[in-house]
């Protein structure tokens, strides 16, 4: 069963308020239960208590050095987890500390060897401690084919999308014409095509999560993209309405 | 020779957050990058940066760095605001039970 969710914002809550029905689960920052501490928890175990929730961490930075110099940031996220009943998280396969600078955003990875061994490094030495799989940035993958960056059709090729266990959705904004991953509009009817061919190859997918965070007054789009992700969940929890793509698909997700 | 992500890091991290770092790597892009990083991959790696890439990250740092400091600062706002709170209850407790410790 594929739940279907979106970022948690107060924002929001108006617009959501009569189409609950759109929502299965929220995702939330772990960072600010987090950095909450102890007077995070008791708001993190009220929104576990409200139903199914979904952890979203921007602060892991699992592309550089940094991700293995703060254990007991580690510590703390398995805190959170515990209390909400999560047991995965997601992040980004970016970097976002340098040693102890923080970016404050999130740096895209150089695409040699080096570093992804260094990345899987990162991600062994988190895994040890909190457990987890992949998500799949869906837009992330088209913004980057937008900009030139990549064929998306080869990086869904290039992964098993077994180990997916979640999917992310988002609206970009066109910049100086450099597309943004701001989460921000409504969700490309590309990516939404995207998302049809693909679910049905993921068979641990159990969320999709349409990411809004910013123009929140415009939670009509939200309610419109939470229709269209729903009617295609439902097929793929549908058995035999769908077909499964033939090819080994699957995507990374670089910021 | 394995190629030095993490110095190369350090760099990117430079240019995003240092203005000056900015300007030399703009104003000479190879020199700036192989002034900085032993590795001719990484050096090049450094000097191919778009720019407008670079100042728009930049400028996002920046950006997100104020939304990220004020919230930071509510946060301890409050956070002194609960300790004081806390300290001036625990003070009437102990200054309560001692009156009522030094009664006959």
């Amino acid at each position: 069963m594929i739940r279907v969710g979106c970022t948690f914002r107060a924002g929001l809550i108006p617009h959501l308020w009569e189409h609950h029905d759109l929502v299965d689960t929220f995702e939330y920052s772990l960072d600010g239960f987090v950095a909450a501490g102890a007077d995070g928890h008791r708001p993190a175990a009220t929104c576990a208590a409200t139903g199914p929730l979904s952890l979203h961490s921007i602060d892991l930075s699992l592309g550089s050095a940094a991700a293995r110099a703060r254990p007991k940031h580690l510590e703390e996220i398995r805190e959170v987890m515990t209390i909400t009943g999560v047991d995965e998280i997601s992040d980004h396969l970016a970097y976002s500390r340098v040693d102890d600078r923080r970016l404050h955003d999130f740096a895209p990875l150089w695409r040699v060897d080096e570093q992804v061994d260094l990345l899987v490094e990162n991600l062994e030495w988190v895994q040890e401690r909190i457990g987890g799989r992949l998500v799949l940035d869906i837009s992330n993958v088209l913004i980057n084919q937008v900009n030139g960056y990549t064929d998306a059709a080869d990086e869904f090729g290039a992964l098993d999308l077994d180990a997916v266990v979640q999917v992310h959705l988002a609206g970009g904004e066109l910049v100086d014409g450099l597309m943004w991953d701001a989460h921000s509009s409504p969700v490309p009817g590309t990516d939404l095509d995207w998302l049809t061919r693909l679910l049905p190859a993921m068979p641990n997918c159990r969320s999709v999560i349409v990411e809004r965070d910013e123009r929140l007054q415009l939670g009509e789009e939200l309610v419109a993209d939470l229709r269209a992700v729903r009617s295609i969940v439902d097929a793929a929890n549908t058995p035999g309405t769908t077909d499964i793509v033939g090819a080994r698909v699957g995507a990374s997700a670089p910021g | 020779m394995r190629r030095d992500v993490i110095a190369t890091q350090r760099v990117v991290a430079d240019l995003l957050l240092d203005p000056e770092a900015r300007q030399a790597w703009d104003h000479d892009p190879h020199g700036f990058a192989s002034a900085r990083l032993a590795g001719t991959d990484e050096a090049a790696m450094v000097a191919r940066l778009q720019p407008a890439g670079i100042e728009a990250a930049a400028l996002s740092h920046v950006v997100k760095k104020a939304r990220f400091d004020h919230l930071h600062r509510l946060h301890h706002a409050h956070e002194d605001r609960q300790n004081a709170r806390r300290a001036e209850a625990a003070g009437h407790d102990h200054s309560h039970g001692h009156d009522l410790g030094g009664r006959p």
